[in-house]
């Protein structure tokens, strides 16, 4: 008798798990959304837009039988509203499902959003337990609907890998940073360092990287260009490899073209002199000629010294421009030089009475490029 | 061996005191010390652990001459059935206060992340109705368990460390003695309370099945619980700037949630969640377990474990108190934090000096 009871109690518990509950959230009940867009709208709202699928829950698509959430049919759906987390709502009551971030993979800013201050919108996305740190972060040059739109219709089989392709290539480009929602909070949060992020063009309906949008606390204040990319990426020991373009030391009106890897970290020292930082940075690239024009000899040992001295004053030469344009037209301390400097000091107390996150528009540097050209391709003679 | 006296096996003690060291590490008390000294947060830890180890290392010894006795009789020893009363009861009030804020701090972080449409008491009637069990069926389950579960806390708790490896530069930990000297050591000295573990150091040698290895026991946990610190310090304060005026609700959590091994590994917060909710579970089924044991050395009952439906009825009684979030940061961080300080490290030692003296005394006399 106890026996049976125990079965039956078993049992009818057992029952409530094959039945499905109405009011359980599930898989179904979500909309995902691939990227969201932030602009300013004519009404002088926010106007917040969602890429997603035809039908945002992941469901087979009839046409290519995928059943990924990444199809290739995309929505746009644009709402105006006061603040994110309304605009949302307002989506959410419009497409009769809950709007999920959790497979966001890109958030545009247009550059009127970013000039304006954009610690706002950051705090309340990153209050989202949804959103991941992962996601791509761009700035865009025009609407950031037109970057959502522009993806959608790139004929991409799998659009928010378009947006990793976006920050990626800087892996081997050198022309842009990566720049993710979580890079872009911590540096946001960081006192020593000022944020960046990628800044994006729409152009001819491509979509490019145009360098660096540079912040200085949550506002936008300037571009930076690709070559100054490569000179960021070299002064924070970012660079995976990059590809530039000098001139000829052999021959006039001719090109050489090197990719470039650091060898070593750069290494960046300080001083003080008439209540002015004095920066000294020390550069290590080292070198693979891609190709030199017609004449050349890299058996020949003075050929190579020629060369590294041509790249060394062609990297000095960037790398300069770079430093006094963040210094002396944005006085933004992208490279995180205020960080480095007060690692020189025991106590924070020591380190603010220096001043120099204050005098830090004031400084003047000094570069020493230390380039090794390593290895000439497939030909040493031509 | 009869359940209800069940002794601890050296390698068991340690575990529990892991675990108890680890549910502080996954609350925000790794912040605290941090948001009061700043960057000079690694040399205060390596101070407050100075600190500390001196103030255990006396406590053993203090120890020595009370074999299988815990504070409640050395109380008694020392003052009588009065001074039993007065310290057992502030004891159990300090296991009552840390175990409350330990259920509402994780509990509301839980129901913010994944069970926001959930009411609050559906989520502390399950943590009660575990703990309930693991203590019905006794301090075996309860040690055996937490031995498990804290070998998977911990390497949680590493890979969190080891996920942000990437981002850890010298600037996150400079100017190395923070803000001034004063905050880093005067101030900073009160954060030997985030070691608050030492509480069951008073409680611990009538359960071990060895107390010869009392010392062995504490000094290895001490030494664990302390690297397991300096571990958790050093991701927080590489993704957290401390300067600017934000706090996070679980700054573990956080740093949970920027981990991705790969393409194919995202996410991990959510395999972290489920064991520091397990881990939660062993660490409040510890505590109610010592407040039984307290409870029954004051009223000396037979079976300690009746006690828990009543321990358990008043934990959840407490955690139903409607508290705001302010409230709860100024009891986690400025009450508790000298609540520890008073109590742990100052009546506690104050008890067991008198005791040693009264010890020492009463043998002078009877030679």
């Amino acid at each position: 008798m106890k026996k049976t009871l125990c079965l039956m109690l078993i049992v009818t518990v057992g029952l409530f798990s094959l039945t499905g509950c109405q009011t359980a959230m599930g898989i179904d009940k979500f909309y995902y959304i691939i990227a969201l867009g932030i602009d300013f709208s004519e009404n002088h709202l926010l106007k917040v837009s969602i890429q997603t699928t035809d039908n945002g829950s992941g469901e087979s698509n009839g046409s290519s039988g995928s059943g990924s959430s990444q199809s290739s049919n995309y929505k746009i759906y644009s709402v105006e509203a006061e603040t994110i987390d309304s605009a949302i709502t307002i989506l959410n009551n419009y497409l009769s499902k809950k709007v999920n971030l959790s497979h966001c993979s890109a958030l545009v800013f247009s550059e009127e959003v970013a000039r304006s201050g954009i610690s706002p919108y950051i705090s309340a996305l990153n209050n989202n337990t949804e959103l991941r740190h992962s996601c791509e972060f761009l700035i865009s040059s025009g609407s950031a609907t037109d970057v959502l739109d522009m993806v959608s219709k790139s004929g991409e089989s799998f659009t928010s890998r378009l947006f990793d392709y976006l920050t990626t290539s800087s892996d081997y480009t050198g022309y842009s940073i990566i720049s993710t929602f979580g890079t872009f909070f911590s540096s946001l949060q960081n006192s020593y360092r000022q944020p960046c992020a990628v800044y994006t063009e729409v152009k001819d309906d491509i979509i490019q990287n145009s360098g660096i949008a540079v912040f200085r606390d949550d506002t936008m204040i300037g571009t930076l260009n690709v070559l100054d990319s490569i000179s960021h990426l070299m002064v924070t020991n970012a660079l995976n490899t990059c590809q530039i373009s000098i001139d000829s030391p052999f021959k006039e009106n001719e090109k050489a073209d090197l990719q470039l890897r650091l060898y070593k970290n750069t290494d960046i020292s300080f001083d003080m002199i008439n209540h002015a930082p004095y920066i000294t940075l020390d550069l290590y690239p080292e070198g693979t000629i891609i190709s030199s024009g017609e004449s050349f000899d890299y058996t020949d040992n003075n050929h190579i010294k020629k060369m590294e001295q041509a790249t060394n004053d062609y990297i000095e030469n960037i790398m300069k421009q770079y430093l006094y344009r963040i210094t002396k037209e944005y006085q933004s301390d992208i490279a995180g030089f205020s960080g480095k400097y007060s690692s020189e000091f025991l106590t924070k107390d020591e380190f603010d009475n220096t001043h120099f996150q204050e005098l830090f528009r004031e400084s003047f540097f000094e570069v020493h490029v230390h380039t090794q050209i390593n290895s000439s391709n497939l030909f040493n003679k031509q | 061996m009869d359940n209800n006296n069940y002794m601890l096996q050296k390698s068991e003690a340690i575990c529990i005191f892991l675990i108890i060291m680890a549910n502080k590490l996954i609350l925000n008390v790794p912040y605290y010390i941090i948001s009061l000294v700043g960057t000079g947060a690694i040399v205060n830890v390596i101070y407050i652990g100075l600190l500390d180890f001196v103030f255990v290392f006396v406590l053993i010894k203090l120890f020595d001459k009370f074999q299988n006795s815990d504070i409640i009789d050395i109380s008694e020893y020392l003052g009588g059935k009065p001074l039993k009363w007065i310290i057992g009861i502030i004891f159990i009030a300090v296991f009552f206060i840390v175990a409350f804020i330990t259920l509402v701090d994780f509990t509301n972080i839980l129901q913010r992340i994944y069970f926001s449409d959930f009411p609050i008491i559906y989520i502390l009637l399950f943590f009660i109705a575990a703990i309930s069990i693991a203590n019905l069926s006794g301090l075996r389950a309860i040690s055996r368990t937490t031995s498990f579960i804290v070998v998977l806390t911990l390497i949680s708790i590493i890979v969190t460390l080891f996920g942000i490896w990437g981002d850890v530069t010298i600037e996150n930990f400079t100017p190395i003695l923070g803000h001034n000297l004063r905050t880093t050591f005067l101030v900073g000295a009160s954060n030997c309370f985030s070691m608050y573990f030492i509480t069951y150091i008073y409680f611990i040698k009538p359960v071990l099945k060895d107390p010869v290895g009392f010392k062995k026991v504490v000094l290895t946990s001490y030494g664990l619980s302390w690297l397991l610190l300096l571990l958790t310090i050093i991701p927080i304060m590489t993704l957290f700037n401390i300067d600017v005026s934000n706090e996070p609700i679980n700054a573990l959590y956080l740093i949970a949630r920027k981990i991705e091994l790969g393409n194919f590994l995202q996410r991990v917060d959510a395999l972290f969640i489920f064991l520091w909710i397990l881990s939660i579970f062993a660490y409040l089924s510890i505590v109610i377990y010592f407040i039984n044991r307290t409870m029954k050395k004051l009223i000396n009952v037979s079976n300690e474990k009746m006690l828990t439906f009543s321990n358990c009825s008043i934990l959840l009684g407490l955690a139903l108190i409607p508290i705001n979030i302010s409230h709860l940061r100024f009891i986690e961080n400025t009450f508790y934090r000298y609540m520890i300080l008073i109590i742990i490290f100052g009546l506690g030692m104050l008890i067991m000096l008198l005791a040693n003296v009264k010890f020492k005394w009463k043998g002078k006399k009877k030679a």
